[in-house]
């Protein structure tokens, strides 16, 4: 037997943006210690810290590192660009907000990146307990996050939600681990590949362990009937946080999926795994659409439209091959700038945390702020997937390869809820321009970085609805590398 | 010009970014300026480059301006590119064209309104969208188009947002339209799955080759039909038009009669091919279109409100269309399509003098004797009336005899043919009916009106009447386009030979029409005697005596009044069949599905509450029903598929 050396020469290289952001957050913690006077330098120096971690992103070696437990390359460097987008967008929007509310701190910010790091892990591991254990990192930081806001109720209630029902899940993932151990002998994925190619497809001790599995990532992911936790939490949340919240943990947990769906392979079609999948996601879509008809607070429409798009993702996901990975990847960016783009206006809304920001507060804020409007609306329209946006062209890609994958009932289903969905998008609209507001202002100056957040999100929204073809070939030879290795 | 037809399209978007962006600081004057230089601009940059392609293709074959790849997946894949060909040529001189007129006329119009630059930038936003609708490749790429028009479309009906009903009618507007594009959408999912592309041409050379079954074209055409009728308003989602006239009557005449409204039919014609090879498809539009254009004639007889009639009318013309394109007569249609853009553009805009000098009154009842106040807005009408009503040599008798006569001499089926033609004929009578209700009730008799709007009456500056001006030449004028073989003129059917090498002539694949003169002769004679008839009892009801007979009707046949006045109560047939229901689902899923966590669940998780005191700390949340739910589900789950 020979040792395989523990360390892969350039191992460093591999984890560079994970060194980098966790020194980065302990930098903001110590900063914050030493000079609390300067704490309106905070912001701008976590964006910074972000960007150079995004910076580096071009400097990580590929391949497979720490003994097969690591795995870089094209896709998952669209991640956690993804990512890092989201948490740079989060970051902008939260510097009014935290100010506003006074509870800015730099361990607000060493959370967003240390989070980020967790999604990172997610997203490369190779390995059941490293996407655990990225997993638990992550939502540690989430439960400060949501209850960041410490002296609002609704906050802290949040939080306890979250942790409460997180570590719900995190059991049933663990379980459904120990399952996939139990049967196989081990909990890589590659040797669970292995053991898929010739495990039998009936056995009902393997789909209960899928089932705890789904149950668990289904959580993290909001897929219905795993969702019940989101609207409370996204309400309770501060809303930079909220923003966060409804995008990476989500798109974390999808690349995690990819692995596992890729390495399940086979047995997961014979088993009729996937049909799980397809129901989760149809319950997903139809629970999602139709309840956001019902709300008025804009932070609960905002999660179940959430509910709605992750079920649109999971159509994809029916069939892991090349087309439909690249669909996901670019649908995972494509929301990434319109949800957080569209949170992003309501944590602008002048009101208190503890109250709910409903509808009537955007009334006519489209005449008295032209651009946040504007924002909101290029955002809404974006979700409700109208051309020339980018949401129209990922989500024909996410039906297209549905379709072509032979699963035209849930495509179907997906077309419709969405074109149910418009409904409620376009009285977001129909509140901004065609209804009066009250007295009095309903909405705070979102600053230099607001204008920032807000202008990404606009552009990349219309840039990758006019011209989606850079994305999509990127996205596609991502996706290609990693699947067929070539 | 040929190269750069994307900047079409452009010109009226960038009009739309300035007034847009800098309505309010720019003053009125400028926003006038930039509207108008825009619309006016686009129409002649177009009539340019239809003036080279003429030039360069004397076969009139395709010209295609490929500007980039919109996108590529898996080796599928659309282009943003525009085409010029005759058909597209047809509608782009009327869009931009009728355009320019009613932007001109919106400059006297809207002179008083608040948001004027809002207004104009909508309104080139409209005109901008419309032409990628018309110059665009491929369905997918149009589909951006046909996005887009909704869009200003519900923008432009509820741009008196501060009257509730107008924004209502602009969401049920948009929401309508969004039926139609699910059918729109799942035929180009179709498409790109068996044909392998979305482009005009492509599509139907597969189509021509056989590469598509016969039932994937038939579904195709169904749904590309579902999608037509949501934009051109015809049954079972036609209810949207008539709300929509709650926006400014020159968005009527544009959007809601001449351009967006007919880009169903144009979509149709588009894809001739596919329905000459599905005549199932081609029946199901003729009979949609005969029954909408009957039954909204019959509505538009008891409206009172002198734009509800012509919403209705225009859903009736939108009919004939559709009937002219389902029994194979695609020419016609489009025939139909142009001479309604200038009569019924020029009656909406009529409308919208006569409103303008009344200051805003839209009911008819308080009409009457207008014909000496403003008497260019009288002349115009007058013609405008004539040539819907379908008298010789009007334009709409011209367009409306040769769908008609096309419906009766169908080879596709000739019984049903009878049926449509017997349809569309007497929707042709009710149509000269209510056209000559509304053209007695509005100008002649007396004043029915107050005072103060007998003072006010007055004619509308020449921005409004030199549009009306034009509209009504061409209402007369319009028909010589296409005039019928019977007559022997040396110009005869113009637009056939011109739309040819658009509907070509290929072997197996469902021939056209050729109508038999004497059925010709026989169908025109007829329907020209049956609006003399609808004429000379409309004038005997409603001459110099205003309402009265209406009333005594009303008295007579209470219930026939009622259920036409209320449009046979379709509105309330949806609320209470799919709408309701549909926000019960809504209530249902929250309160229920949802609330599953509250209910059932709630109990069990109380039940424990109350056992230990230790649980209290957590029931002011729902952790506790919600871990049972998340159970609960895993649970099932295991149950069914384990």
């Amino acid at each position: 037997m020979t040792l395989t050396p523990l360390l892969e020469p350039h191992w460093m290289n591999a984890v560079l943006p994970e060194i980098i952001l966790s020194i980065s957050g302990i930098l903001m913690i110590l900063f914050d210690a030493f000079a609390p006077k300067a704490r309106g330098a905070m912001a701008p120096l976590a964006v910074l810290l972000l960007m150079v971690a995004a910076a580096s992103e071009s400097m990580v070696a590929g391949g497979v590192f720490f003994g097969g437990t690591w795995e870089t390359g094209a896709l998952t460097q669209i991640f956690d660009l993804v990512f890092l987008l989201t948490a740079l967008l989060a970051t902008l929007f939260s510097r009014e907000y935290l100010r506003r509310e006074q509870i800015e701190g730099g361990e607000f910010y060493a959370l967003l990146m240390w989070g980020t790091v967790g999604m990172m892990m997610m997203a490369k591991g190779l390995d059941l307990l490293i996407v655990v254990l990225g997993l638990e990192m992550l939502s540690i930081c989430i439960f400060v996050l949501v209850g960041y806001h410490r002296r609002i109720a609704i906050s802290n209630e949040a939080s306890l939600k979250y942790f409460l029902m997180g570590a719900f899940a995190t059991g049933f993932i663990l379980y459904g681990t120990a399952l996939f151990y139990g049967a196989c002998g081990s909990t890589k994925l590659s040797d669970l590949a292995n053991f898929f190619q010739t495990a039998d497809p009936h056995n009902p001790l393997l789909t209960v362990a899928f089932i705890l599995l789904m149950a668990g990532l289904g959580f993290k992911l909001a897929l219905a009937p795993f969702h019940a936790w989101a609207p409370d939490v996204y309400q309770g949340a501060p809303t930079p946080v909220a923003a966060w919240l409804s995008v990476a943990p989500k798109v974390a947990t999808l690349m995690a999926l990819v692995r596992i769906f890729w390495a399940m392979g086979p047995v997961a079609q014979h088993a009729g795994w996937m049909h799980i999948v397809a129901v989760l996601s149809i319950l997903s879509m139809i629970i999602g659409n139709a309840v956001a008809i019902a709300q008025r607070d804009l932070k609960r429409m905002l999660a179940y439209s959430g509910i709605a798009h992750v079920g649109y993702m999971m159509i994809a996901m029916l069939t892991v091959r090349e087309d439909s990975v690249a669909a996901v990847a670019v649908y995972a960016v494509t929301y990434a700038l319109m949800n957080v783009g569209a949170f992003g206006v309501v944590s602008m809304l002048a009101k208190n945390q503890n109250d709910p920001q409903t509808l009537d507060d955007i009334a006519g804020l489209g005449f008295r702020r032209p651009f946040y409007g504007l924002a909101l609306s290029v955002c809404m329209f974006s979700l409700s997937g109208l051309p020339p946006t980018a949401g129209f062209v990922s989500k024909f890609y996410i039906f297209k390869t549905a379709v072509e994958s032979g699963h035209s009932t849930v495509a179907l289903i997906g077309i419709l809820t969405s074109i149910v969905s418009v409904y409620y998008y376009l009285r977001v609209v129909y509140f901004l321009y065609m209804k009066e507001g009250g007295e009095g202002e309903t909405a705070i100056d979102s600053g230099v970085f607001g204008v920032a957040a807000l202008t990404i999100s606009i552009v990349g929204i219309l840039l990758i609805g006019i011209y989606p073809t850079p994305l999509f070939e990127r996205a596609g030879a991502a996706a290609r590398a990693l699947l067929l290795g070539q | 010009m040929l190269d750069k037809l994307w900047l079409i399209p452009l010109i009226p978007f960038a009009g739309f970014l300035l007034n847009g962006l800098f309505g309010k600081k720019i003053g009125n004057g400028l926003v006038t300026a930039v509207a108008l230089a825009a619309s006016g601009l686009t129409a002649m940059v177009s009539t340019l480059a239809v003036f080279q392609y003429l030039g360069a293709y004397p076969d009139h074959g395709r010209h295609l301006d490929r500007v980039y790849n919109w996108f590529t997946a898996g080796g599928i894949g659309t282009d943003v590119a525009f085409q010029l060909d005759p058909l597209s040529i047809v509608m782009l001189m009327v869009v931009t064209w009728v355009g320019f007129l009613i932007h001109l006329y919106s400059v006297g119009y809207m002179g008083e309104e608040d948001g004027y630059g809002r207004y104009f930038a909508y309104l080139n936003l409209f005109l901008s969208a419309m032409l990628i609708l018309v110059l665009g490749s491929s369905y997918l790429f149009i589909f951006v188009g046909w996005e887009g028009v909704g869009l200003c479309s519900y923008l432009l009906i509820g741009f008196y947002y501060d009257r509730d009903y107008a924004a209502a009618a602009g969401k049920k507007a948009f929401i309508v339209n969004r039926i139609g594009d699910f059918g729109f959408l799942i035929a180009m999912f179709l498409m790109f799955n068996y044909a392998g592309t979305v482009d005009f041409a492509g599509v139907q050379s597969m189509a021509a080759r056989g590469q598509l079954t016969p039932t994937v074209i038939t579904a195709i055409c169904l749904l590309l039909f579902l999608g037509a009728c949501g934009k051109s308003a015809q049954i079972p989602l036609y209810i949207w038009l008539p709300d929509a006239m709650a926006g400014p009557t020159p968005v009527s005449a544009l959007i809601h009669a001449a351009t967006m409204v007919t880009a169903g039919v144009y979509m149709l014609v588009r894809s001739n091919l596919l329905y000459r090879m599905s005549p199932s498809a081609m029946m199901v539009v003729a009979l949609i279109g005969g029954l909408t254009a009957l039954f909204s004639a019959t509505i538009a007889v008891a409206q009172n409100d002198i734009k509800k009639v012509l919403a209705y009318s225009t859903v009736s013309q939108l009919g004939f269309m559709f009937i002219g394109v389902g029994v194979g007569a695609f020419t016609s249609g489009i025939f139909h399509l142009v001479t309604h853009a200038f009569f019924k553009a020029c009656l909406f805009l009529g409308a919208g003098s006569v409103i303008h000098a009344m200051g805003g009154e839209q009911d008819m009842r308080k009409m009457g004797g207008l014909r000496k106040k403003i008497p260019t807005t009288f002349w115009t009408f007058t013609v405008a009336t004539i040539a819907i009503s379908g008298f010789p040599p009007f334009a709409g008798f011209f367009s409306k005899d040769e769908i008609l006569a096309s419906a009766f001499a169908t080879p596709y089926f000739p019984a049903v043919g009878k049926l449509v033609w017997l349809m569309g004929t007497v929707a042709a009578f009710f149509t000269a009916f209510y056209m000559f209700r509304l053209w007695y009730l509005t100008f002649t008799g007396d004043f029915r009106g107050t005072h103060e709007q007998e003072h006010h009456l007055h004619e509308s500056p020449w921005t409004m009447t030199f549009p009306l001006q034009v509209l009504a030449v061409l209402s007369i004028i319009g028909g010589f386009i296409g005039l019928p073989q019977m007559l022997h003129t040396p110009v005869t059917n113009l637009l056939e030979h011109w739309m040819q090498p658009v509907i070509p002539e290929i072997e197996g694949i469902g021939k056209l029409i050729e109508i038999p003169v004497g059925t010709e002769a026989t169908v025109a004679l007829v329907s020209t005697l049956l609006a003399a008839l609808a004429w000379y009892l409309a004038r005997q009801r409603y001459r110099g005596r205003g309402l009265a007979a209406d009333l005594a009707t009303e008295q007579s046949h209470p219930g026939l009044v009622h259920t036409l006045e209320n449009k046979y109560y379709v509105d309330e047939g949806y609320d209470a069949t799919v709408v309701t229901p549909l926000r019960q689902l809504s209530i249902f899923s929250w309160k229920v599905i949802d609330g599953i966590i509250d209910g059932t669940l709630g109990l069990v998780g109380y039940t424990v509450a109350a056992i230990g005191d230790l649980l209290r700390f957590f029931q002011t949340g729902n952790v506790r029903n919600y871990a049972l739910m998340l159970f609960g589900a895993v649970v099932i789950l295991m149950w069914v598929f384990a």
